[in-house]
């Protein structure tokens, strides 16, 4: 092992490696990754590159084979540790540090093989950088890369941890976000959970986790009530309510769910938390009628797009009342859904009057109908009498 | 002074027509009165229309919803050009199984055949002018299709497009030729067939076998009030449409999302299902041929009295005619 | 019996000579109607103008929440000039509130932050906040609508 650590890597433009004539297929996948520019194969694995033949496997030449699991984050972290050999690339060089308080480095440390090391993430020989959409580190990539082992039944259960988390966060919130949308903020797990410093995360932490992108909605818990529960220890911050890996689109159930977990359904608290969704509710609903009102109404009288930025104004007084909640504050919350009911209310008032207006033309029809029946009439009665007058006419001239 | 002015329109008032004519000889009387309206719509949305790239939809916007009776001076215009060319079509079919353009009106024929292929060219020429999705591509990929026509295509593709490929210039082209071109040429040669109709008059039809011969009825008032009851209710027809329906349009035009397979207006299918059938100098051809036939149709049926036979053939290729054009119509729909 | 036909004759063809005429001036009114343009073209988007007030009423590094349109629009007085832009956050629509000190915008719903061009500078938002011409006009600032830009 020390011998290892005292093979230099050589800088200077190396002589063709022997390697790749017994081991071609390693070669090519090495070439597509980044280590290929400046790494050779003898820089990790040791031995003579100049021999064609097993005579390179030379335990003299410092070969060591293939690295056993234990060694191979200090293998990388020989080069990946130290500041000067990363400073050209401009990469970090705490990766190791923080493996090492990580849950996979204590394990590894305790002797434990079966625990992630860095090749488990980022590959053996083919390695590409997280910008890269075909790394396993990229964004998209990485619940399936975590979920390797920690979807794996058999490997979870020696450590009795669950299997579902990378199922449960394909379909929450933040699955959706990151696969199906793609966004490039979408969470992944190592957004939460740190990336070489990975860890589960207990109550006191998580809070400060979720309130990295949402921080309002934390600003707002923390003016609220709850923040001394959870202080307290009675709640988790976040996640007494929404969940972690399974975190659904919160609608207003949630408010019947998983206000009764603490607060008796007679409670003054629990009234609190059925007047804020009432407020919710109504305000929702108002927009929502309206918005349909107008798709309605729009396919005859598209004139009502003129009202369409008035209903985004109510629905953005809405959605602002929608991280307020978190601060328990009715009366704030009352404020701003108002607002969204009566704009709501008033654009909808004013699309039924252009719907109104527009009736009249059906009653326009009726009377023109009424007009030509009315004329017809008339037109064709008066032909009659003229055809009469003429054959009672003839009748007399004949006579 | 007066008692002139009132000889001349005494004549008018002893005019005459026949008096077995049925409704279908008011048809062409109708197709007039449409066209009017055609034109007086035309005129008003002129006023506030605007043809050019950039502001066209908008204005057809403005129209529809700031303009007072706007949204009813477009409807009934788009659908009363549609009505329009019906009616010329079930004209032309009753002038053609009445066998009218038989001496003296052969002239009044291929005058009606000119003016059913400058209708035509209204309606093709105006569909353009909405400059939605729908007018913007279906003109486009009717430029591919007469691109494919050889000689004629080209000469077509000059004169109106310009040359051009779609774009401003094109707008611009057809709006010339929607109000300015057409109008003129569709006056004169209306006026002319107005002409030849009031001079020869309508062609007596074959009275009913061992029916008597009744002597012809008045002009005014039998005539024109009959002439006023289908206009009414014609007319009423096409207003309840143009309320209940309002005219289509699709989103602004997009050059760079084609909306493909467009179709073109129903009664262009059948031309563009027979040039898609047949390409290059075989369409200019057929083209040539269809359109030389029709204006040769007096010149093979001159004789008056036919043998029953030829009559026989003379019905049955008009209604080959027909169901063929609406055979490659439909055909061209279900495509 | 002649004497009664000719009045029903003449009664029924003044009826329709009224009804036509009738019939005839209500057409012809709806066209005069036509005729008579439309107040502002308000509903119908097109390229136009809106006041919005005078330019003394910001104060430099100051903003002013205005609708345009019934819209939100943030016309703000920087260094170089105004600049006017849609209120309503490219994430989900809230109303963004312009910050003076920081020379941000910034949304209340879910902490998005636009620079004082519209970027995004941070947070959930993908689109930069639509821009708008502002420019004075006779003493009266205004914003131009109708050729909306996104950097």
């Amino acid at each position: 092992m020390l011998a290892v650590l005292s093979v230099l890597p050589g800088r200077e433009a190396r002589a063709e490696e022997s390697c790749a004539t017994c081991h071609p297929n390693v070669k090519t996948e090495a070439v597509e990754g980044v280590h290929a520019k400046d790494l050779s194969c003898t820089d990790c694995h040791g031995g003579d590159p100049t021999v064609v033949t097993m005579e390179s496997h030379s335990v003299a030449a410092g070969y060591i084979g293939k690295p056993s699991r234990v060694d191979i984050p200090a293998l990388c972290a020989r080069c990946h540790a130290d500041p000067n050999r990363m400073k050209p690339f401009g990469l970090a060089t705490d990766q190791y540090a923080q493996y090492q308080t990580s849950g996979h480095g204590v394990r590894l440390a305790q002797g434990d093989t079966k625990t992630a090391v860095c090749t488990d993430c980022h590959g053996t020989h083919r390695m590409l950088p997280p910008r890269e959409p075909t790394s396993p580190t990229a964004r998209r990539n990485i619940p399936e890369t975590c979920g390797r082992c920690h979807s794996d039944q058999a490997l979870m259960g020696a450590y009795k941890m669950p299997a579902d988390q990378v199922e449960k966060f394909r379909h929450s919130v933040h699955g959706i976000a990151l696969f199906d949308e793609e966004h490039p903020s979408a969470p992944t797990c190592a957004t939460c959970h740190g990336a070489h410093g990975a860890i589960a995360l207990h109550v006191g932490s998580i809070s400060m986790v979720c309130g990295h992108c949402h921080s309002r909605t934390r600003e707002y818990f923390n003016e609220g009530p709850h923040r001394k529960a959870a202080d307290e220890g009675k709640m988790s911050e976040c996640v007494s309510c929404h969940g972690y890996h399974d975190i659904a689109h919160p609608d207003r159930t949630l408010f019947d769910t998983t206000c009764p977990s603490c607060h008796p359904p007679d409670s003054p608290n629990f009234a609190t938390a059925q007047k804020l969704k009432t407020l919710l509710s109504r305000a929702d609903e108002a927009v929502e009628t309206c918005a349909a009102d107008m798709t309605r109404i729009a396919r005859l009288f598209p004139t009502v797009a003129h009202y369409y930025p008035r209903l985004q104004q109510a629905k953005a007084h809405f959605m602002e009342a929608l991280p307020v909640q978190h601060s328990l504050a009715v009366d704030r919350v009352d404020d701003l859904t108002r607002s969204a009911r009566s704009i709501a209310e008033d654009v909808r008032a004013s699309v039924h009057g252009v719907e109104q207006e527009g009736q009249l033309r059906y009653v326009v029809l009726g009377g023109a109908w009424v007009f030509i029946l009315f004329t017809a009439g008339v037109a064709y009665l008066y032909k009659k009498e003229r055809a009469r007058a003429s054959i009672q006419q003839e009748g007399a001239e004949r006579d | 002074m007066f008692s002139s002015v009132r000889e001349i329109f005494r004549a008018e008032w002893e005019r005459t027509v026949p008096a077995h004519i049925n409704l279908l000889h008011y048809l062409g009387a109708v197709t007039l009165i449409f066209l009017l309206l055609e034109i007086t719509t035309g005129i008003l949305l002129m006023i506030y229309y605007r043809p050019s790239a950039g502001e066209a939809y908008y204005s057809i916007g403005v129209i529809m919803d700031e303009v007072r009776f706007g949204w009813l001076i477009r409807a009934l215009h788009r659908w009363g050009a549609d009505l329009l060319i019906l009616l010329s079509f079930l004209h032309l079919i009753r002038v053609y199984f009445s066998r009218a353009y038989q001496a003296p009106r052969q002239l009044n024929w291929n005058v009606g055949i000119v003016l059913l292929i400058v209708i035509i060219t209204f309606g093709f020429t105006g569909t353009l002018l909405t400059w939605d999705q729908y007018a913007y591509w279906s003109t486009d990929s009717a430029r591919e299709i007469i691109s494919g026509v050889s000689v004629l295509g080209d000469i077509v593709l000059t004169l109106i497009w310009g040359g051009w490929q779609i774009g401003e210039e094109v707008l611009l082209r057809f709006y010339a030729f929607h109000v300015g071109v057409l109008p003129w040429i569709v006056v004169a040669f209306l006026f002319l067939h107005v002409l030849l109709v009031w001079r020869f008059g309508i062609k007596e039809p074959v009275p009913l076998r061992g029916g008597r011969r009744l002597p012809p009825v008045p002009f005014f008032p039998d005539f024109a009030i009959n002439l006023l009851i289908a206009v009414l209710i014609t007319g009423g027809l096409l207003l309840s449409i143009a309320i209940f329906i309002p005219p289509p349009l699709l989103e602004r035009a997009d050059p760079l999302s084609p909306l493909l397979h467009t179709q073109p207006r129903w009664y262009l299918l059948p031309v563009r299902e027979l040039l898609e059938s047949v390409s290059g100098g075989t369409a200019a051809l057929c083209i040539i041929g269809f359109v030389a036939l029709l204006f040769l149709v007096p010149a093979l049926d001159r004789r008056a009295a036919q043998p029953t036979w030829k009559l026989i053939l003379h019905r049955g290729i008009g209604l080959l005619w027909v169901v063929g054009w609406v055979f490659l119509g439909v055909r061209g729909y279900l495509r | 019996m002649e004497d009664e036909s000719a009045t029903r004759r003449s009664f029924l063809s003044r009826l329709l000579a009224g009804t036509l005429l009738t019939g005839g001036a209500g057409v012809f009114a709806a066209i005069v109607a036509y005729l008579f343009p439309p107040a502002e073209a308000g509903s119908v988007l097109g390229p136009r103008r809106v006041k919005i007030g005078s330019p003394d009423e910001i104060l430099p590094g100051e903003g002013k929440l205005t609708l345009v349109d019934e819209e939100p629009v943030w016309v703000v007085r920087l260094t170089r000039g105004f600049a006017a832009m849609s209120a309503l956050c490219t994430h989900q629509g809230c109303i963004v509130k312009w910050d003076p000190q920081g020379r941000l915008f910034r949304c209340p719903c879910h902490e998005g932050q636009f620079d004082e061009h519209g970027n995004v500078v941070s947070g959930l938002p993908l689109r930069p906040l639509t821009r708008f011409r502002v420019g004075a006009l006779r003493g009266d600032l205004f914003v131009f609508r109708g050729d909306e830009r996104q950097i």
